[in-house]
């Protein structure tokens, strides 16, 4: 069963983001051939996928922890773990990077990274394009351009292209959370 | 053709709202500073709270509760 999380994902998330495609179409009829007048959506295109694909990752810890405290009758001892779960968690601030989403899961007992290689080969280029795409959402937020990111350089290709990682990598974080809460409590997310 | 309107889920609790949690055996005060969506197990609402957890106010937690563990202050 699909999590609330990836539906979420899938549904107003992906509207949000398709919006934006669209803004990026209207604007690219508009003023043939200027790339400057897209290359600013395309920033802001590059922003939002990655607080989406944050706002993702901390949906999808939200609702494990709340399903691995489900068990736990003893009221004090529940929500002690609630705050134990949440604490510090870097989902909230920080960049859905692979050390910060891999950080906060291990504090529930899952070892993220391990499970989504295992589940699908793809899943390594994916990685590699959500460390990209944090990259640029820093050098965008901070306005701080380089070599690597340089703003010239970013297309809507490519922040598509890290939106099909971020669909990707969605479905394997909710494959391999679900089947870690049924091995774990019996019962998937 | 009539459009189907879509039901509001009513919450007792809304963000900015003082309320109380269970710490250390007793009652703290507290504050939500987020709704989460139905994204609890089976869909339960979220809220995260950021409670005073000592005397120091320094001192706080932000965390996530569902709405039964949240108590009125």
């Amino acid at each position: 069963m699909r999590s609330a999380s990836l539906l979420k994902w899938e549904h107003e998330r992906s509207a949000q983001l398709d919006r934006i495609e669209a803004a990026h179409a209207a604007v690219a009829d508009a003023a043939k051939g200027q790339r400057w007048a897209t290359n600013q959506i395309d920033q802001a295109y590059a922003m939002l996928l990655s607080s989406q694909f944050q706002g993702f990752c901390r949906d999808l810890h939200s609702e494990a922890a709340d399903a691995l405290l489900r068990p736990v009758t003893a009221v004090r001892l529940r929500l002690t773990l609630a705050r134990e779960f949440s604490f510090s968690r870097k989902l909230d601030r920080g960049n859905p990077n692979p050390g910060n989403i891999g950080s906060d899961f291990a504090r529930l007992g899952i070892p993220l990274w391990a499970a989504v290689h295992a589940h699908d080969a793809r899943n390594s280029t994916r990685l590699k394009r959500l460390e990209t795409l944090c990259a640029w959402r820093n050098a965008i937020a901070h306005q701080d351009f380089s070599e690597e990111c340089d703003a010239e350089a970013l297309m809507l290709s490519l922040v598509r292209s890290w939106r099909g990682a971020c669909n990707g990598l969605a479905r394997s974080f909710d494959c391999v959370v679900g089947r870690y809460l049924a091995d774990l409590a019996g019962d998937e997310l | 053709m009539a459009g189907r309107r879509k039901v509001k889920e009513v919450s007792r609790l809304k963000v900015g709202d003082h309320i109380r949690v269970e710490f250390g055996g007793g009652l703290v005060p507290a504050v939500i500073t987020a709704d989460r969506g139905n994204i609890g197990y089976g869909g339960r609402r979220l809220f995260t709270v950021r409670a005073q957890v000592g005397v120091d106010p320094d001192i706080e937690m932000v965390y996530e509760l569902g709405e039964v563990d949240i108590f009125d202050a």
